[in-house]
């Protein structure tokens, strides 16, 4: 029963993950959150289910257009909300990033419609079994994908030179511009990986539950900040561990104590994690900015 | 090669730059000195394009640089040593030598090992170390790195900001005599500093900066013998 559960609760943890790197990262560039990454979350799964149900358009490369428009909406974002504000007061770009997380919301509620939509996938592949427990491939493909897409980024930034110039840029950026490094591509190259991050996320999500809606990014949204709070703000690995281990936790309250109180699990290990060790789990932006 | 025509930079409504001009030309070293708050760090940045002037221009080899943003100026060959090193604390000394070599990632003809053993053979303990985290290096070694990073750039002319501070006075003399041979690779260098006597020693030219203005301009050994003045001007 217990590992029967864990493999929902890892493939969970997978999710709040990919969504998190997106908050680390950006947040290690330009010490800032994205407030509206949540909703490129959602806006990934829904023009993935767009592609799908309106065009019938099958899944890989449903997903594929999902993602690339998801991503060039996340560098739409930093167009708009950010980029003209870089030198104005911090609460001001907080202020327009919120305004374009609650535009984006009701911009999916006037297109797609206020109710749920089905996401419905059909791998046509049996579950995994070993021994007592069953694990339906969809768990697999969620966790797959993930440690995938996620091993990818820490190669990217350790060895390739745009990697390395990104985390020039979240240490000094005045130093990286010294470099010749231009800084507002890496900002670019930012959004765009972690909105990528997050379409992906957010298709998950949806083969995981089967059902989008338009709000479905606020509360995943909230938990990969969570999540990535609880890693260390900045650090990139911070963010894998902390979403991995805020889905198991979740899991395990809501398994064994009461599931009314999923939510509270989640945001109470948020607290304790504040009080008790602020940096995070692996310490703000220490390795991987 | 570099000229700095009646500039006036403004901070908000505070000027920290007066009418200043300067030149740097081939194969020269020419120091700024100039005490606290004296426009040092301004000129700095405004050859960089971190700030931007008021009024007047830079010309870089005939072509004016203000107004452009800093990575492009870097790209025409103005490599910086900036002021307390400001070296990448958590990547790698490869992984910094390898920042300095950015604007030439996609030269084909650009052979980043071969750029890196030079450094190694200008600063031999920085090659012992290559894997370690910047941050594990001593004050005087993150400063040879800085300016290690500077050169692989290859740049056409280094501009260094105060590159003695916070160093012991064995380091500092180790420093200039750097800087000294980085000179001779043909490369001008313009260096602001505190440590007058220090940069006099190694420089051609200097000019003195106070409350903005350029207060004296006059070759090295000319300003050596008005010591004195000088000092005034510093504030010593």
């Amino acid at each position: 029963m217990f590992w029967q559960q864990f493999t929902n609760w890892i493939s969970l943890g997978a999710m709040y993950a990919m969504l998190a790197i997106g908050y680390t990262m950006v947040y290690g560039i330009i010490k800032l959150i994205n407030f509206a990454h949540g909703e490129i979350f959602m806006c990934g799964a829904f023009f993935t289910w767009w592609f799908m149900s309106v065009f019938h358009i099958p899944l890989p490369v449903a997903a594929l257009l999902g993602i690339m428009m998801a991503t060039g909406l996340g560098i739409a974002v930093e167009r708009i909300a950010y980029r003209p504000l870089r030198n104005a007061p911090r609460f001001a770009v907080v202020i327009s990033v919120l305004g374009v997380s609650i535009f984006l919301q009701n911009m999916a509620r006037i297109i797609w419609g206020a109710e749920f939509q089905v996401f419905e996938v059909d791998f046509g592949i049996p579950p995994l079994i070993l021994g007592t427990v069953i694990i339906p491939f969809k768990k697999i493909f969620i966790f797959g994908t993930s440690v995938i897409c996620m091993a990818s980024l820490a190669v990217f930034v350790k060895k390739t030179y745009l990697g390395k110039a990104m985390r020039a840029t979240a240490a000094d950026w005045e130093a990286a511009e010294m470099m010749g490094i231009n800084v507002n591509m890496v900002i670019v190259l930012t959004f765009a990986i972690g909105s990528a991050m997050a379409a992906v996320a957010g298709i998950l999500f949806a083969v995981n539950y089967n059902s989008i809606d338009p709000y479905m990014g606020f509360n995943a949204g909230m938990k990969a900040f969570a999540a990535a709070v609880l890693g260390g703000i900045g650090n990139i690995y911070g963010a894998m561990l902390g979403g991995l281990f805020l889905g198991v936790v979740e899991g395990v309250g809501s398994a064994y104590i009461s599931s009314m109180y999923r939510d509270a699990f989640a945001f109470g290990l948020l607290i304790l994690a504040l009080i008790f060790r602020p940096k995070g789990l692996l310490g703000e932006g220490k390795t991987g900015e | 090669m570099l000229k700095i025509e009646n500039v006036t930079t403004h901070y908000g409504p505070i000027r920290a730059l007066n009418d200043v001009s300067m030149t740097v030309a081939e194969n020269e070293i020419v120091c700024l000195l100039g005490g606290n708050a004296s426009g040092k760090s301004t000129t700095m940045k405004t050859i960089l394009g971190l700030v931007k002037p008021t009024s007047g221009q830079v010309v870089f080899l005939g072509e004016r640089i203000d107004g452009l943003p800093t990575h492009a100026i870097v790209k025409k060959g103005i490599s910086p040593v900036p002021e307390s090193r400001r070296v990448f604390a958590r990547l790698t000394i490869r992984e910094n030598l390898e920042m300095g070599a950015f604007i030439h990632r996609k030269s084909p003809d650009f052979h980043i090992r071969d750029e890196m053993a030079k450094v190694f053979d200008l600063f031999p303990r920085l090659k012992e170390r290559v894997a370690q985290d910047a941050m594990t290096l001593s004050g005087g070694e993150q400063q040879m790195l800085a300016i290690g990073r500077a050169l692989m750039a290859k740049p056409k002319m280094i501009i260094m900001d105060e590159p003695s501070m916070g160093l012991s006075p064995k380091l500092v003399g180790e420093v200039f005599e750097i800087i000294q041979q980085v000179s001779t690779m043909g490369i001008p260098i313009f260096v602001v500093e505190q440590n007058l006597r220090k940069a006099l020693s190694i420089a051609d030219r200097g000019y003195i900066l106070n409350g903005g203005r350029i207060v004296l301009a006059d070759t090295a050994k000319n300003l050596l013998e008005n010591e004195n003045v000088i000092k005034a001007y510093l504030g010593e």
